[in-house]
């Protein structure tokens, strides 16, 4: 991102944003149960063109804050608001063990609200950039673990959503594939779309714009 | 995307799976073709009807809904993550659940089809309308139960069990297996279908009649699944995997996992005394001879009809449970 780019962004206004967001979840015994809290008072906000890092130690709460940005989960307290529309990658591929790869695609594409020439266009791109197009009639009972990973993340990437929210999106990728995912997110990035992504640690620094973790509940820009 | 074509790729999901294709097949000509003369025997000797043809229409209704709840169970376990993913990427929340029951209510009509046409073959249908209006009422009772279980359970041992264990309960202590008209009884899900196959008449059900409650407890248990269905899919719910520890650590892990299980230990504590108490209570007290071997020498002795079915039941309940606690290790 050019420094003429960047100075765009930061003042475009933000497509999604959270302040103040908090969460407890319960962990039960037999009898009884505990209260855990697991983000205190978290926020970030993203803007168009702008890939930002969402870092943290094991259970500091990444996946639950992109499940809230996301609205898979409800928060205690806080706001998200969001003007554009948001792809989602979580971290375990979630899939129909019994459907192809295309098959999903046509589903999901139905979900989106995509006409079918679109989600063909969409799809052959992915499959393209992916490299799994000789997987497109396989079931995905049948592929491999990076395979489902690449399979999982094209679904999140099909509508071409303002906002992508990643969680640890090339866990499993082949060193091939972690460069080509980065080349797919950098053509995103050049479209005006925000991405942000969730990585236990970034070994990449340069490749994010902005770089936010997880502290004992809070966001903290680093 | 329409309706038909969402229930069109549930099925395909669900054919995909050669399993369920060998149950549809095998449970009903087991059930019905082979075991249905067994039954009325075990029937008859606790208490129950003991008239294989007039215990046959309820077999298939029995086998139907087997088949449903467990395909009912799977149907829904097994795409509860996916379905929330479809649903949070913008699919109507409606569209997936109408699908779903779309889809269910197809396996459970197969259901009730293989069932009948085994009791074609077995003994001919005498009243065609009774028989197919029951099976496919209790397949569509036990395809509630299935979705319902498969919403809110979330390990495939533990959900399948429940079904088993309600349809267990519900077949041998109903009307046709436990004879009587037990209190308890009236609240098992085929408690009113069984008695409209049966054509018998207890007396209980009030004005709107063994039919009309039939197709209450229809009406109810695919609504109720419904309900909890739609309230529990949306979220993405994902499991987090470690990684893999040594064998010992695997063991530890391994036994707290499985002294950790409730559902096992309510079911150890609660299923030996559910099943003997019952069948004390639902066995007529009426002396029956029974030859005993006693010091090498047989001899007749007149014992209770609910002592012999309770004792019975002691040594079948154990054999139950060590399969149990070992099925609850996988």
């Amino acid at each position: 991102m050019t420094a003429t780019d960047q100075r765009a962004a930061v003042q475009a206004p933000p497509v999604l944003s959270a302040d103040h967001i908090a969460k407890s979840y319960r962990r039960r015994r037999w009898f009884g149960k505990r209260w855990i809290r697991g983000l205190v008072d978290a926020g970030i906000e993203l803007r168009p063109g702008e890939i930002v890092g969402l870092v943290g130690e094991n259970g500091s709460g990444k996946s639950t804050f992109m499940k809230i940005l996301v609205g898979a989960l409800e928060p205690d307290g806080g706001s998200v608001t969001k003007t554009g529309t948001i792809g989602y990658c979580p971290q375990e591929p979630v899939l129909y063990d019994r459907l192809t790869c295309d098959e999903h695609f046509e589903l999901f594409g139905r979900a989106y609200g995509l006409s079918d020439p679109e989600t063909a266009r969409a799809r052959d791109e992915i499959d393209d950039v992916l490299d799994f197009l000789q997987y497109r009639d396989v079931l995905v009972d049948e592929l491999s673990g990076g395979t489902r990973a690449k399979l999982n993340l094209g679904l999140a990437l099909l509508p071409d959503p303002d906002v992508l929210l990643l969680d640890e999106p090339y866990a499993g990728f082949d060193w091939d594939t972690y460069l080509r995912f980065w080349e797919l997110t950098g053509q995103r990035r050049a479209r005006g779309r925000a991405v942000l992504i969730i990585s236990h640690f970034v070994t990449d620094e340069e490749r994010f714009d902005r770089i936010v973790e997880l502290r004992d509940g809070r966001t903290v820009q680093r | 995307m329409s309706k038909l074509v969402l229930t069109r790729t549930f099925l395909t999901e669900f054919g995909r799976r050669p399993l369920n294709l060998i149950l549809l097949v095998v449970v009903p000509v087991l059930f019905v073709a082979l075991t249905a003369g067994a039954l009325a025997d075990f029937a008859e000797a606790i208490g129950g009807i003991g008239d294989s043809e007039l215990l046959s229409g309820p077999t298939a209704g029995w086998a139907a809904a087997f088949l449903a709840g467990v395909s009912g169970f799977f149907h829904v376990l097994g795409a509860r993550a996916a379905d929330s993913r479809l649903v949070t990427a913008g699919m109507a929340r409606s569209r997936v659940l109408a699908a779903r029951l779309a889809s269910g209510t197809l396996l459970a009509v197969v259901a009730a089809g293989g069932a009948l046409v085994a009791l074609a073959l077995r003994t001919g249908i005498s009243d065609p309308l009774g028989a197919i209006g029951g099976t496919l009422m209790f397949a569509l009772i036990y395809l509630g139960i299935g979705v319902l279980i498969g919403a809110v359970v979330r390990s495939e041992v533990n959900g399948s069990l429940i079904v088993v264990f309600v349809w267990m309960l519900d077949v041998f202590l109903g009307p046709a297996m436990g004879g009587g008209d037990v209190l308890v009884g009236r609240f098992f899900p085929s408690h009113f279908v069984t008695l409209v196959m049966l054509d018998a008449v207890f007396g209980h059900a009030g004005p709107i009649g063994d039919l009309g409650w039939a197709l209450v407890w229809v009406v109810g248990s695919l609504g109720l699944a419904g309900l909890v269905f739609w309230a529990n899919t949306g979220p993405v719910r994902v499991i987090d995997h470690g990684r893999r520890p040594g064998a010992w650590r695997r063991l530890a892990a391994g036994l707290r996992d499985y002294r950790r299980n409730r559902a096992m230990w309510v079911l150890i504590v609660l299923l030996p005394v559910f099943f003997i108490s019952l069948s004390f209570a639902v066995t007529p007290d009426q002396p029956a001879p029974v030859e005993l071997v006693e010091g090498g020498e047989t001899m007749i002795r007149i014992l209770s009809m609910a002592d012999v079915h309770g004792a019975i039941m002691v040594p079948i309940t154990i054999a139950f449970l060590a399969g149990l606690a070992g099925l609850f290790v996988v």
